[in-house]
């Protein structure tokens, strides 16, 4: 392969051209040297030190060798990530990744994005100049860029095509990157190698974002967001509550640590309370019934699309905003 | 209900069974089904195997109501839900209305849930999402609404978070309202833009005075708007909403009436959770005595389900009534209004209605 298409590779390495140069590559045979920059590679994106114009400007001037490691740490650093079993290691890994690529697809010839479009995410060109693409509506959800202007409300969307301009290619294209490392699973048997800098980076990933209840420390139900507050407050008065306000509440009550105790209180203001049942169902929330899944508390993109939205609080996640609500009380009472 | 009045249904039930077979959903064996008696789902986690099987259950069980999942699964009986394997799932919608009236038999109610059904249709599924209309499947629901279905593989295979964005984009979730400048939405774009810009020049083409002042417009830029609204008309066509009077108040209150118009109530936790079971088309609804029938894109048109989804006889059949019973229509005829107490011979469609409504004891 010549130094340009190496180059291509490099900046590109989930093409189909870059697979082909690590066809001869065995995994269980990994250099030192590509082995140590996995590493830094991973560790480089928990520490937000990857800098996107800097690595354009280090392809663009590597020799061979340099091209070819970049190539093949990506796989390595994908399967890394995932055998890490770390979901921030992941997700931290997957948005690097990414972020680099959307920045070399801005530089990039338009020629060579509709190449890369055309084999990742099977688009169609139009007649129209200023979106002269199309894209499946179902391919579109598969690799859906994150945030508000990218959800599929705010797409021109007709006839199960959405249409797109060239930047949006590029979006999409480091959405279809973070998807892939994000989805990576780990591998069954793993090389020894691999299977160390995991552990390794493991260990040095940071426990503030751990997400453990014990941090939430002491129930108080006035930090509750607006929306549990309210089906908290309608359950204790006894109001009618559907199912899934109800299952909502208890999934949020569950992750900030409550108890079985002061999770049935809201629950008794019902007129058909009824103990056994409610422990059971709250009980199964947790995860300690029934399939053994502690339910995740949903997010508040999620909560607004049940309609049990009722405030707009600048934040993303209920329990965001609870741990926001009660690091603030706790200055208050300090002060 | 009452031991006796829910035997004499399920007996009614069972008959129907008897004379008419039931069709069963593609792939019946990957399906999980529920049935109940005193409530719609008593027990799920049932499995069937045959259109055959379905149709003995049918006639032996006589259940008052018969849901499956629009999920397909590998072993659909066991349990809990993780060990049945889900495979995929049809993309179902379940439109409905409380009825604020007092009646039994809200056909105005039914209507405008038709009209909803027909729009999630028309502009979102076939437009939009461009869904084939042959693999859209389309049920009454029995009792309050109506259940859509698409057999569609792509979205068979949509994820929760794709069911979701489905759902945001119908129910008008997260729209970014267009700036009403120059450069605004056009009638011709795509999407909700078009949509928006479509929907006010719709208003501006159409409203009188009356319908301004609705909105809560004020007199002056009513007279503005229809003093100048052809030109208004032209300006909005080509995007420019500049000769719009004070675009930002006004037309934010124009939008807001009309998104809702473009909303449709769907009930999205059937959407989003294909785990969920819904009413088996062309069974009887054990509440209404109705059918859940199955029925084309061009039927809905002119469905009217207290004509077209009344399955029982005329042959006289008693009752007693055990709740004072607004008129109801049935079958093209206006039957009561009946005291609490009253002892009736009536039609054998009348006499299960009531019964199931529990508006009525059977003496048959």
């Amino acid at each position: 392969m010549d130094k340009k298409s190496l180059r291509f590779c490099a900046k590109y390495p989930f093409t189909e051209k870059a697979k082909q140069v690590l066809k001869d590559f065995n995994l269980e045979e990994v250099e030192q040297e590509f082995l140590e920059e996995t590493e830094r590679r991973v560790t480089a994106a928990l520490t937000n030190s990857d800098d996107p114009k800097k690595h354009y400007r280090m392809i663009e001037n590597a020799w061979e060798d340099t091209l070819i490691k970049e190539i093949v740490t990506y796989p390595l650093t994908k399967i890394t990530a995932a055998q890490a079993q770390d979901h921030y290691i992941k997700q931290k890994t997957a948005a690097n990744e990414a972020k680099k690529i959307r920045h070399h697809l801005e530089q990039e010839e338009t020629e060579q994005i509709e190449e890369i479009a055309q084999e990742t995410l099977d688009i169609e060109k139009t007649d129209q100049s200023q979106k002269p693409y199309k894209l499946p509506m179902h391919k579109y959800l598969q690799k859906q860029p994150q945030g508000k202007e990218n959800k599929l409300i705010n797409q021109p969307l007709e006839n199960g095509y959405i249409y797109l301009d060239k930047n949006q290619l590029g979006e999409i294209i480091s959405s279809h990157v973070y998807n892939e490392i994000k989805n990576q699973e780990p591998l069954q048997n793993p090389p020894e190698n691999i299977k160390d800098i995991a552990e390794e980076l493991k260990k040095k990933r940071t426990t503030r974002y751990s997400t453990s209840p014990q941090q939430y420390g002491e129930t108080e139900i006035d930090a509750f967001p607006p929306c549990m507050k309210k089906i908290y407050d309608d359950l204790s008065s006894g109001k009618d509550v559907g199912h899934q306000p109800r299952f909502v509440l208890a999934t949020f009550m569950v992750n900030i640590g409550m108890d079985i105790e002061e999770m049935l209180k809201p629950f008794q203001g019902q007129p058909e309370y009824d103990e056994e049942k409610t422990r059971y169902h709250l009980q199964h929330a947790a995860g300690d019934k029934g399939g053994g899944t502690k339910y995740k508390c949903p997010s508040c993109s999620k909560i607004k699309t049940y309609g049990l939205c009722i405030s707009d609080c600048n934040v993303k996640h209920p329990l965001g905003y609870y741990k926001k609500q009660k690091k603030s009380t706790k200055k208050g009472k300090n002060e | 209900m009452n031991k006796n009045t829910l035997k004499k249904i399920r007996e009614k039930i069972g008959q129907y069974y008897q004379e008419n077979k039931v069709e069963a959903p593609p792939k019946i064996e990957e399906r999980e089904f529920g049935v109940g008696n005193q409530e719609k789902i008593n027990y799920r986690h049932l499995g069937l195997e045959s259109e055959e099987e379905l149709n003995k259950y049918l006639v032996t069980e006589k259940p008052r109501f018969i849901s499956y999942s629009a999920a397909y699964y590998e072993y659909p009986e066991k349990r809990p839900m993780k060990r049945k394997q889900y495979k995929k799932g049809d993309l179902a919608f379940d439109l409905d209305h409380e009825c604020p009236h007092n009646t039994l038999t809200c056909y105005q109610c039914l209507e405008k849930v038709k009209q909803e059904t027909q729009k999630l249709i028309d502009n979102f599924l076939i437009n939009d999402f461009g869904y084939d209309p042959e693999q859209i499947e389309i049920n009454f629901s029995g009792n309050k609404g109506y259940h859509v279905k698409i057999r569609d593989p792509r979205a068979q295979s949509l994820t929760e978070q794709g069911r979701k964005e489905i759902v945001d984009y119908i129910m008008a979730n997260d729209l970014i309202t267009p700036e009403f400048e120059k450069n605004g939405p056009k009638p011709t774009e795509k999407g909700w833009r078009g949509k928006i810009a479509r929907e006010i020049l719709k208003f501006v083409k159409q409203s009188d005075r009356e319908k301004m002042k609705e909105l809560g417009i004020n007199s002056g830029k009513i007279k503005h708007l229809i003093d100048r609204r052809e030109q208004i008309i032209q300006g909005i066509k080509k995007g420019n909403y500049d000769t719009l009077p004070g675009p930002e108040t006004l037309w934010e209150r124009v939008l807001e009436k009309r998104k809702i118009q473009l909303k449709t109530p769907i009930d999205h936790p059937v959407t989003l959770d294909t785990s969920r079971l819904m009413r088996l088309p062309d069974t009887i609804h054990g509440g209404s005595s109705l059918l859940a029938k199955e029925i084309s894109r061009e039927e809905l048109e002119d469905f009217n389900p207290f004509n077209h989804a009344v399955v029982f006889g005329e042959e006289p059949t008693n009752i007693k009534i055990t709740k004072e019973t607004p008129k109801i229509h049935l079958n093209n005829e206006t039957h009561g209004p009946y005291e609490s107490g009253q002892e009736i011979e009536t039609k054998e469609y009348v006499a299960v209605f009531l019964a199931s409504k529990q508006h009525a004891k059977p003496e048959w």
